[in-house]
């Protein structure tokens, strides 16, 4: 039977081919929309730090006084309060951002165990407030090594003279490993506030960490509620709610993946049960013939989902290590604002039973064709 | 002598858009086993559709067929497959390989439903194939052979398993004269063996072969003109 598949696929090798083709197709679609999809949808649920996340309560573009951190701080069942501003940093094209902060060190560093850096970095950052602490990668990109004096563009804060253009010097490098954590750089705030043009004293969010014991929808509750009449009232919520209200900001993402993935795949079946439907077609009589010979329909049957599920495998293969390899070598780039997109393994396994589905469900009318095939009429 | 098939009151109508066309009405007849018998009639006479039925691909409206003692309408759809697949070898006119495999793998499609050794079907395939005189293109796609040669392979098909029956339908109506006589001296070689053969024909040197001809007209059987004995 094996021969027999082997040889069918041989005589119609165009059409092969071009099933082999709709098939990598499918499963490259797949691959790369599958790792977009795990890779947001880890970058929200990934990570359960237990922080909590205060914010404008109109949208995140709206800043909130700085005095809020020290209120905050005072609230019961808040530990470690840090805070933090969009700086939108760059050194040449303003196209190619990078995830730049000002932000509260100490505390900052108390909140994001994951941002690994040596003690003595640490120290040097702490004590000088024109440091900067920027993330491994970004500093391989750079070329930037610890003592350097760098520059950093800002898309939007001018310093007191206009000029957008900031000079620092690299305190230390870190490597951070959590979804957004890859190509960040953190300054001073005090330094960065004094120095800006405007919005002084405002920051974009705060970030704390609870009292053990405490609860985060009870604690929220009680900050915004003390807000609630302000001219700026806050929204507070979970790091991890934070992060999906952030991610939503540039559409329901997951649902444009899920919804272009699902049109590949329908494409891709479409293309694959017609061709089966022809290549049956064309093989009544065979199966006819093989029928009088004592072959089972059933393993006829199994011969042709076989067949399909070889054609489509072999596309599954190419088309997910073409995904696999462009996502290593050309990295998708959805932006600073958004998570590193790495390749998961998760994908593969996900795509075993998209893999088992296509090729049933493209050899389902085949399949029934074969059970209701009449031999004398095949024959005829 | 035993019988090898028996037919009993056997009528079958093909209905094609609401549109009946009897095929076989009330026929009955006996082969006896290693009996070499063939089937004559006019075109529509039948012919073809008893031919479908003594080998169980298709089912009679009324009337019972039984071959070698087993009545083929008690058995189920896979039972009836893996009847074929023990008792009846089949000869089509046209041939019916399957045109991506070599002659090779054709002839031994019957013989991949065995529990048999790779070696144990190579082996009985190149006896079928020397047998038949077709040892040479083995190895070649049945469609560079001649109607002849494809017609001995087929043959060498039919036989490989060793049925008990088997069922010609035309063997000999795409073949020239002297392709013709050599398969009928097979089917003839098979018969004397011990295998029971009935064929389809309407090539009165074919019948000629036969030890016995049975004549189909407008769906029954006509009185027998002559019965031959096999010298």
């Amino acid at each position: 039977m094996l021969d027999l598949i082997a040889n069918s696929l041989r005589r119609t090798w165009l059409r092969t081919v071009l099933m082999i083709a709709a098939s990598t197709m499918c499963f490259l679609l797949f691959g790369l929309l599958g790792t977009v999809f795990l890779s947001l949808n880890k970058s929200v649920t990934g990570d359960d730090s237990g922080r909590v996340i205060t914010v404008n309560r109109i949208n995140i573009q709206q800043p909130l006084p700085v005095r809020y951190a020290d209120e905050i701080a005072r609230t019961e069942g808040v530990a470690d309060v840090s805070l933090g501003v969009w700086f939108g940093g760059y050194t040449e094209q303003p196209g190619q951002q990078f995830p730049a902060f000002p932000v509260r060190g100490a505390p900052y560093l108390a909140l994001y165990p994951e941002i690994a850096v040596d003690p003595a970095g640490r120290a040097r950052w702490l004590d000088e407030r024109r440091g900067v602490l920027v993330e491994q990668r970004l500093a391989d990109e750079e070329g930037w090594q610890v003592g350097d004096a760098v520059v950093v563009n800002s898309l939007i804060w001018p310093q007191q003279d206009g000029s957008k253009a900031w000079s620092f010097t690299v305190s230390g490098i870190y490597r951070d490993d959590s979804p957004f954590g890859a190509r960040t750089l953190l300054m001073h705030y005090d330094a960065f506030n004094e120095a800006r043009r405007f919005g002084t004293d405002t920051v974009a969010w705060l970030v704390f960490d609870l009292a053990p014991g405490a609860d985060v929808a009870d604690v929220a509750r009680r900050i915004d509620d003390r807000y609630l009449n302000s001219g700026n009232a806050t929204r507070t919520q979970s790091e991890e709610v934070y992060q999906q209200a952030y991610l939503n900001q540039f559409g329901n993402l997951s649902q444009i993946v899920m919804i272009l993935a699902a049109a590949g795949f329908l494409t891709s079946f479409l293309v694959l049960a017609n061709a089966q439907a022809l290549t049956l077609k064309e093989r009544a009589r065979d199966y006819a013939v093989l029928l009088t010979l004592g072959f089972r329909r059933a393993t006829l049957a199994l011969a042709a989902v076989g067949e399909t599920l070889l054609t489509v495998g072999i596309g599954a293969v190419i088309g997910l290590s073409v995904a696999w390899a462009y996502i290593v070598w050309q990295p998708i780039d959805l932006g600073s604002f958004l998570p590193d997109i790495d390749f998961h393994g998760e994908v593969l396994w996900a795509a075993l039973p998209i893999l088992l589905l296509l090729a049933v469900l493209a050899s389902a009318a085949p399949l029934a064709s074969t059970f209701r095939l009449q031999i004398m009429e095949s024959l005829r | 002598m035993p019988m090898a098939v028996d037919v009993d009151g056997v009528s079958k109508t093909y209905v094609t858009d609401g549109v009946k066309t009897p095929a076989l009405n009330a026929v009955s007849l006996s082969v006896g086993e290693a009996e070499f018998v063939g089937i004559c009639g006019p075109s529509g006479s039948g012919k073809s559709t008893l031919l479908s039925l003594i080998g169980g691909l298709e089912r009679p409206d009324r009337g019972q067929i039984t071959v070698f003692g087993q009545d083929l309408g008690a058995l189920s759809d896979s039972q009836l497959i893996d009847f074929r697949k023990r008792h009846i070898g089949f000869v089509f006119q046209d041939f019916y390989f399957l045109e991506v495999l070599s002659v090779r793998k054709n002839v031994a499609l019957p013989l991949r439903l065995r529990r048999l050794s790779r070696r144990q079907i190579r082996d009985s395939v190149d006896t079928a194939l020397d047998l038949v005189g077709l040892g040479h293109v083995a190895d070649k796609r049945t469609r560079y052979l001649s109607g002849g040669e494809k017609q001995r392979a087929a043959i060498a098909r039919a036989f490989i398993a060793n049925p008990g029956l088997i069922i010609c339908d035309e063997p000999t109506g795409q073949l020239d004269r002297v392709n013709a006589r050599q398969v009928l001296d097979l089917l003839r070689a098979l018969s004397d063996r011990g295998t029971t053969v009935v064929m389809v024909t309407h090539d009165l040197v074919a019948a000629d072969a036969c030890d016995r001809v049975i004549l189909l007209d407008k769906g029954r059987v006509e009185p027998a003109p002559r019965q031959q004995a096999h010298a």
